[in-house]
């Protein structure tokens, strides 16, 4: 064989095996970075399996399975049906007569967060509202007992631009998504709308005006290294080399390094007096230091979305009158945006247009708690989540409170008074809420494959007397026994 | 003053039906039948007839009603005497409170009354036929309540002007800068001026009590109080100064949820548990639960500052999921309000005699769940949501 046909064959070689490498690491890692985390952290003892027999099961997706089973395994949903047989040593919980639902969400919540934290100044946008999430809030307890297994912590409520929304299990395990979406605060709890609310949409433009200018300029410049680059590295003897210098030279040019390569021309082509032949490619002057290392405004990068790169993080925005939503859907037009909005009346009226735009919707004010306590009697949106169910839109229910969450249940029990039909209740405090969050493929719902966060009901969820008496959050049973 | 104060409410009642009565007397009695019916004393009925007329309940019973009689059909419903919203200033416009004496028997809340008031009517569309309205509980003799209740034509009109006198041993009303400023001062104050006397003399920072003050809460003998207090210390020295007076009090807005039942219980005072909200701690949302197993009598009410009528509903919710046991929901925003504020020979049960006010829902009223499908206020129909809405 020839020596120099050997390096090109361990390339070839190279080259056949790199695929099967790069899919043997993927299959390794899990679907995704949040699942590998997750499984990390969800301490399931080796091999149990936990079968629900016999119960009501209400998935949230599809139609309710009367005498169905669930089985649990490795923290996992691993069979949903009514058929399904249950492996010998599993634990089998008698659920007859009861009710199976996923573990309740609350897409708008602050619980286990300081209050200081929904409020005072951020260091960053790339604050993850779950590094301040206290796991050991006793209301923690209180909302596993309600059947709660999953928060939305909708970062900082007061600033602009409010850190990045995180969603967390009830029983303090590792963050199910601790890199959502962005926050963004059109109205905030204690001015909400109106010109305040202009003025903050204005900010919110300006900010992501700068994010595509930082874009755009970051862009320019890693084109112009990479046009670098190549000039720098172009490979070979140029036609003009091939024809005049001798093979053995030509030869040993492959083996140098491309620096050696630029020295050695540059040396030459000047002592044969034609260097203006040989042009040195220049390197592009670097951006300025605040433009490239800044991870606040990668967060921000992130949400920006164009025709052929759609966005790759999510925006969380906090839009409660008509203006509000009417801006913020001007915005995620205008800057590709894919947009949660959470809101209260101000929906309404726009249904069609978030509809036709697939922004997801999170009904909020429907608590009248404490917390909302700014919010007048005449403004609470009854029966709003009905009318944007009837309008095809998928809203979820969220709280906007901290110990609220914990009543999740009762506050979308009041919206089936109000119009909603059971299963649209149970949607939007389960799977659609998981979805605002973009936590759709991991929880939400009784589905393969996705964590076990079930609840087992006495009665339906959405009756005041019913007690969770089954609730296993990531696979783990934290039934918490009343005293 | 109890016969003046009868007598006052015998032609205030009479007032309140003369509309009806004129309006309805050619249509003669209308018949109710129901599937349930809490009556709002603990019991429940099955199968019942409820017969209205003049405004009044005239008859409740399994009977049927006489051939060819108005009869509404709500055999799958469930009814309820209109909720009573013992202490809320829905209503009350622009709240009524004077904070600059201890004293202040003479403010009344019924001064303060709107009867035209936005949350009012939507107090009605939530099930709330009737509102105890309070002073705020910002001085230690805050005035005197009053109760409105849903008019037969639509508005708010008061039932009764001179409510119950209203106390408070809790802190906006302890204030520091102020006489008294603790619960045992209150308890001197207040003590020294059901004799009609000063307990001290003021000084120059604090205006003396005016006489007529003090006249009118030493003519204070018998009748409901509603007394504000908030720990069981308070609670048990405005029992003892208040009920030592021959008043019956009603404990209000205790709120902290570590208080012992079984003290509480042995004050034998019944509790109005106020402004209960899912931002509460679970040990205040479990007290009523706690309170009514140790055998006190527990009502819930949505107390100050104002909030949005359906939060009432929202907090026997909250009770029951919490450990109220069903039978004492029902009484807990009915009769046992309507015993509070003085008016239980009026309102607050479905008995013969008694106002007719009832609430008919397709399901348990303490469920979140279930609507609203009539109001009936004073013999009216006020409200009718499946009737308009759908």
């Amino acid at each position: 064989m020839h020596p120099r046909s050997r390096p090109l064959l361990l390339l070839a070689a190279l080259l056949v095996c790199a695929p099967d490498a790069a899919h043997g690491q993927e299959a390794a890692s899990g679907r995704d970075g949040t699942d590998a985390q997750d499984e990390a952290s969800v301490q399931v003892e080796d091999g149990e399996v936990v079968a629900l027999v016999g119960g009501i099961v209400r998935t949230a997706v599809g139609a309710e399975i009367r005498g169905g089973t669930v089985l649990l395994r490795d923290g996992r949903i691993a069979a949903v049906g009514k058929d399904v047989v249950v492996p010998a040593g599993a634990r089998s919980i008698d659920c007859r007569g009861k009710i199976i639902t996923p573990g309740l969400i609350d897409a708008d919540s602050w619980l286990g967060l300081d209050p200081a934290d929904t409020s005072a100044r951020l260091p960053g946008a790339e604050t993850r509202a779950s590094d301040g999430f206290d796991r050991w809030d006793a209301r923690l307890r209180t909302a596993r007992q309600e059947g709660v297994t999953a928060l939305v912590l909708g970062g900082n409520r007061e600033q602009i631009v409010g850190g990045l929304a995180s969603v967390v299990a009830t029983s303090g395990a590792e963050p199910i998504s601790a890199d959502g979406p962005l926050v963004l605060n059109l109205s905030r709890r204690s001015a909400a709308g109106g010109l305040q609310g202009a003025a903050r949409a204005e900010s919110v433009r300006s900010t992501l005006e700068s994010a595509r200018y930082r874009r755009t300029t970051l862009e320019r410049w890693q084109r112009d290294v990479a046009e670098y680059e190549s000039a720098r590295l172009k490979d070979g003897p140029t036609a003009e080399e091939r024809l005049l210098l001798p093979p053995e030279l030509l030869e040993r040019m492959r083996l140098w390094t491309p620096s050696q390569r630029a020295a050695w021309r540059e040396a030459t082509y000047k002592s044969m007096g034609r260097a203006k032949r040989y042009k040195k490619p220049k390197k592009p002057a670097s951006p300025p230091k605040s433009l490239s290392s800044d991870p606040g405004a990668d967060a921000i990068d992130a949400v920006l979305g164009t025709k052929d790169a759609p966005a790759t993080r999510a925006c969380f925005v906090r839009a409660a009158l008509d203006g509000d939503v009417a801006a913020t859907l001007e915005l995620a037009n205008e800057y590709g945006l894919d947009v949660t909005i959470a809101g209260g009346a101000g929906l309404r009226d726009h249904a069609p247009a978030l509809k036709k735009s697939g922004a997801r919707v999170v009904v909020t004010e429907l608590a009248d708690t404490r917390s909302a306590r700014g919010t007048p009697s005449a403004r609470r949106p009854t029966g709003l989540v009905a009318t944007l169910v009837t309008s095809g839109l998928k809203p979820a229910i969220g709280t906007g409170g901290a110990g609220a969450s914990r009543f999740i249940r009762l506050i979308a029990s009041r919206e089936i008074g109000a119009g909603l039909t059971r299963a649209a209740a149970l949607r939007a405090v389960t799977i659609w809420a998981a979805e605002a969050a973009g936590v759709g493929a991991t929880t939400g719902s009784l589905e393969v494959g996705k964590r076990a966060d079930v609840v087992v009901w006495t009665v339906s969820p959405f009756s005041a007397e019913s007690r969770a008496e089954h609730v296993f959050v990531g696979g783990r049973e934290v039934t918490d026994a009343d005293e | 003053m109890p016969t003046s104060r009868a007598l006052a409410a015998v032609v205030l009642a009479a007032l309140v039906a003369a509309p009806v009565l004129a309006d309805d007397a050619a249509d003669g009695v209308e018949f109710v039948r129901l599937g349930r019916l809490h009556v709002g004393d603990g019991t429940v009925e099955h199968n019942v007839v409820v017969a209205i007329d003049d405004g009044r309940f005239v008859s409740v019973g399994r009977d049927a009603p006489p051939a060819g009689a108005n009869v509404r059909d709500l055999s799958q419903h469930v009814g309820c005497p209109g909720f009573i919203d013992a202490v809320t200033q829905l209503g009350l416009d622009g709240g009524a409170a004077e904070t600059s004496e201890a004293l202040t028997p003479d403010v009344r809340a019924a001064d303060a009354f709107d009867g035209h008031s936005k949350d009012l009517a939507a107090a009605t569309a939530a099930g709330t036929t009737c509102v105890g309205l309070s002073p705020s509980p910002s001085n230690v003799a805050a005035g005197r309540g009053a109760v409105a209740v849903q008019g037969a034509d639509g508005r708010w009109e008061l039932l009764e002007r001179n409510g119950p006198p209203v106390f408070a041993f809790v802190p906006p009303a302890l204030s520091a800068g102020r006489v008294p400023s603790t619960v045992a001062g209150a308890r001197a104050l207040l003590g020294a001026a059901f004799e009609g006397r000063r307990w001290r003399t003021p000084g120059e920072s604090d205006p003396p009590v005016r006489d007529a003050a003090l006249d009118m809460l030493a003519a204070l003998r018998d009748g409901p109080a509603l007394v504000h207090a908030d720990s069981a210390a308070a609670a048990r020295v405005a029992v003892e100064t208040i009920g030592g007076r021959g008043l019956t009090p009603t404990l209000v807005g205790l709120r902290r949820g570590h208080i012992d039942p079984v003290a509480l219980a042995a004050l034998e005072t019944p509790c109005i548990i106020t402004a209960l909200d899912p931002e509460d701690s679970v040990a205040l949302l479990e007290l009523p639960g706690r309170l009514a197993r140790a055998g006190v009598d527990v009502t819930l009410s949505s107390g100050s500052p104002a909030r949005h009528p359906n939060s009432l509903r929202l907090a026997m919710a909250l009770a029951v999921a919490r450990g109220l046991p069903t039978s004492h929901a029902v009484p807990a925003v009915t009769g046992r309000a309507a015993r509070a504020l003085g008016v239980a020979d009026r309102i607050g049960r479905v008995a013969e005699g008694l106002r007719a006010d009832l609430v008919v829902f397709d399901g348990e009223p303490w469920e979140p769940s279930t609507r609203i499908v009539l109001v009936v206020a004073g013999g009216r129909i006020v409200c009718a949501p499946s009737e308009t809405d759908r």
